[in-house]
């Protein structure tokens, strides 16, 4: 890891994670937000607060939701592993014979 | 102060409708997943019945099949009235049917507004499209949401082994 020349350059591992056009990223999104404020002011106060309750979402769904549809999905997976392996024993038996 | 009380609002219930959708579609998830678990399991099945049914359970829970089955309707549809064949009309065994309800199920819990849309882009298709079959003395017997999708999944590219 080292620094670039002007400082707010990282290269980790020769990919090179440039941090100088986020001030010009940050400045975009504040002149939208603006504009839309001047246009609909509920609609952006309800993209800005939505932005602020998507990761309290995505930690309920994470913690809340997605063990049990993982659960799910490995009862799928483990019935397909059970049907493989006894496809395999089917079909080396019937070699044997 | 209002404009940000109506946006918060808005935010809350857009937030507290995903979270109340995701968690309804929960126990259909895991009625569909014991139900193709059995299915698997079962000897009277054939090795590709098999490989469709797992396929249509991972595709199912996934949020783009909708939309891709709304796109793909019409072409399996002219498919199935171009080649006519019996299979793809006769009725599907029981476990099917209950398999693609406890998905569709789960589906429509997850994604109510997607499947709303998509199910009315299908109904259109097939509105549309039935009764040229019909004319062309092609459809034998009326099409099920089961034979569409079988008939796309049955043509899905057929691997030697099911793929967990």
């Amino acid at each position: 890891m080292a620094e670039g020349i002007t400082g707010q350059e990282t290269t980790i591992n020769v990919i090179n994670v440039s941090t100088e056009r986020l001030p010009e990223l940050l400045d975009a999104a504040g002149r939208l937000f603006e504009l839309l404020w001047s246009k609909s002011p509920p609609l952006a106060a309800f993209v800005i607060i939505l932005l602020v309750l998507l990761p309290f979402y995505v930690a309920y769904i994470y913690f809340a939701c997605r063990q049990s549809e993982r659960e799910s999905d490995k009862k799928v997976e483990r019935a397909v592993r059970k049907e493989l392996k006894r496809q395999g024993s089917r079909a080396s038996g019937g070699k044997k014979a | 102060m209002s404009h940000i009380l109506m946006g918060a609002v808005a935010a809350f219930a857009v937030v507290i409708y995903w979270a109340l959708c995701r968690r309804a579609s929960l126990k259909h998830r895991a009625k569909a997943a014991d139900l193709v678990a059995a299915y698997v399991e079962d000897d009277s099945h054939t090795e590709h019945e098999k490989e469709v049914v797992v396929l249509l359970y991972k595709a199912m829970t996934r949020w783009i099949f909708m939309p891709v089955m709304a796109v793909l309707t019409p072409f399996a549809m002219v498919v199935m009235i171009i080649r006519s064949r019996d299979e793809d009309w006769k009725p599907k065994p029981k476990e099917h049917t209950d398999i693609l309800d406890a998905l569709m199920k789960t589906y429509i819990t997850r994604s109510p507004i997607t499947s709303v849309v998509c199910l009315m882009a299908i109904g259109v298709t097939m509105a549309l499209l039935v009764p040229i079959g019909i004319a062309l003395n092609r459809i034998k017997q009326t099409p099920t949401l089961v034979g569409v999708y079988g008939t796309i999944l049955s043509n899905a590219p057929n691997s030697k082994h099911l793929h967990a």
